[in-house]
């Protein structure tokens, strides 16, 4: 199984979900990811536990994540 | 040297602005949002800061709406030549520089339409109204300077966005003099498009402008290229703000631009606009009481006209009066500045004007020198041209 990181479309996007998940308690830390398949370079969230909460804040913040071009890795 | 030719670009920068600048050569010295290591994720941590403060300095709903450019004018024309298709129309006021009359120029030549509504100053509802009738139906675009860079007049451009927006019309604002001295707010003046000149009004260093926008992703992109993200895709991003990021982006400005934006904060807009009125007002009435002086425009009084003053010396270029200034160490601005539109709705096309405009830094000191300077350049400027006549 991969390291918990959750993947987002640009590294903006990745600070802001960070700051997004630590203002809930999460802790959260943006990450350079090397390749995402089909994708090439980015940024992701590494999201150590409550991961599924997590997720579930982002995309009740609009954040676009696995289904679209977005996803865990 | 008296330097009074802040309108082109405030001078100096405050010490934190000048320390972050040459901190960020050091201390963010890697290409933010490419790599992965410390210090490349140290630059990009700066940058992310700078987005913030810029998006709750204009309150944009978040970072993601503030796109960094290297110019106002780059701003403008990401916005023009991204939004605006061959048939569209454009209103706009009889008042703008070239950043958004050559844009438009280069834009008729395929199939876009352009109207000049006039401004009234003094009379908001007048150009309101002037802006009202000038919408058509093909009309897809309004864009409005918010103060105008060679006379000060400051237009409602809430009023005017509002208007747009009954006709479904967004609009776009160049706030390259405004940012800094007056409030403007992205959602509650409800502006589609922001266009800032940071190295003026919010004192960051010359190389650096904003486009705050929450519609950037409407927009098609001026430049394309990398962006450090989604690299196998051929297309450019869809998401703001690297859509319209393409290639490194200025770090030294953009750490600047934060410490600048720190430095208006905690001066407080209002301050520094109470303190640039009382110097202009002075400029003004000393002006007005100078023989052979003449004067365009009502004094500066924060609601109609910002505080900047263009004037003219009758029978005098207004190239000469700049450079009888200048050798006596005052820095002003002559000429057209790059609005002839500006120019030509006061009538003075022909020769120009003489325009005088103060920063934070600005003292009393300073007013009293320049017309000190201004009233002997004046005196041997008069007795020069009388002799040629």
């Amino acid at each position: 199984m991969g390291k918990p990181l959750l993947t987002v479309s640009s590294i903006t996007r990745a600070m802001r979900a960070r700051e997004l998940l630590r203002r809930h308690g999460i802790e959260a830390s943006m990450e350079r990811v090397p390749h995402i398949p089909g994708v090439g370079c980015g940024y992701g969230v590494f999201v150590p536990a409550r991961q599924e909460e997590a997720r579930a804040l982002l995309r009740g913040a609009g954040f676009a994540l696995p289904g679209g071009r977005d996803g865990a890795r | 040297m008296i330097y009074l030719d802040n309108a082109a670009t405030t001078w100096p920068k405050p010490p934190a602005v000048q320390n972050a600048v040459a901190s960020a050569l050091h201390r963010f010295g890697a290409n933010p949002g490419r790599g992965g290591h410390a210090m490349s994720m140290a630059t990009a941590e700066e940058v992310y800061r700078t987005r913030c403060a810029a998006a709750d300095f204009f309150h944009a709903p978040g970072p993601e709406c503030v796109a960094f450019t290297m110019n106002c004018t780059h701003a403008l024309n990401a916005v023009l030549k991204g939004w605006l298709r061959p048939g569209d129309h454009v209103v706009v006021s009889c008042l703008e520089h070239n950043a958004v009359m050559r844009p438009l120029q280069k834009l008729t030549a395929g199939g876009v339409t352009v109207t000049q509504a006039r401004v009234v100053p003094g009379d908001n509802d007048a150009t309101l109204d002037a802006f009202r009738r000038a919408m058509r139906e093909e009309t897809r675009l309004v864009v409005c300077t918010h103060v105008s860079n060679v006379w000060g007049v400051r237009l409602p451009v809430a009023r005017i966005a509002a208007m747009a927006h009954l006709y479904g019309v967004p609009i776009c604002v160049d706030a390259a003099q405004s940012a800094g001295i007056f409030p403007v707010f992205l959602e509650e003046d409800g502006i589609d498009f922001l266009c800032a000149a940071p190295h003026k009004g919010l004192y960051a260093p010359m190389g650096t402008g904003l486009l705050v926008t929450s519609r950037g992703e409407e927009l098609d992109t001026l430049l394309e290229g990398g962006t450090g993200t989604n690299s196998l895709s051929p297309e450019q991003p869809g998401e703001m703000p690297e859509r319209l990021e393409s290639g490194t982006v200025n770090v030294p400005g953009i750490a600047g631009l934060r410490a600048g934006l720190a430095f208006v904060r905690e001066k407080g807009t209002e301050r520094i606009l109470s303190h640039e009125l009382e110097l202009m007002r002075a400029v003004y009435r000393a002006l007005r009481a100078t023989h052979g002086v003449e004067l365009f425009t009502g004094e500066p009084d924060g609601e109609t006209y910002a505080p900047v003053v263009s004037f003219r010396v009758r029978g005098v270029p207004s190239e000469e009066t700049a450079a009888a200034l200048a050798s006596q160490g005052v820095a002003v601005r002559a000429g057209l500045h790059c609005a002839p539109a500006a120019h030509a709705f006061f009538g003075t096309l022909e020769t120009g004007a003489v325009r005088v405009c103060p920063s934070a830094f600005t003292t009393g000191r300073d007013v009293q020198g320049f017309i000190t300077a201004l009233r002997r350049g004046v005196r041997n400027s008069q007795a020069v041209h009388k002799e040629k006549l």
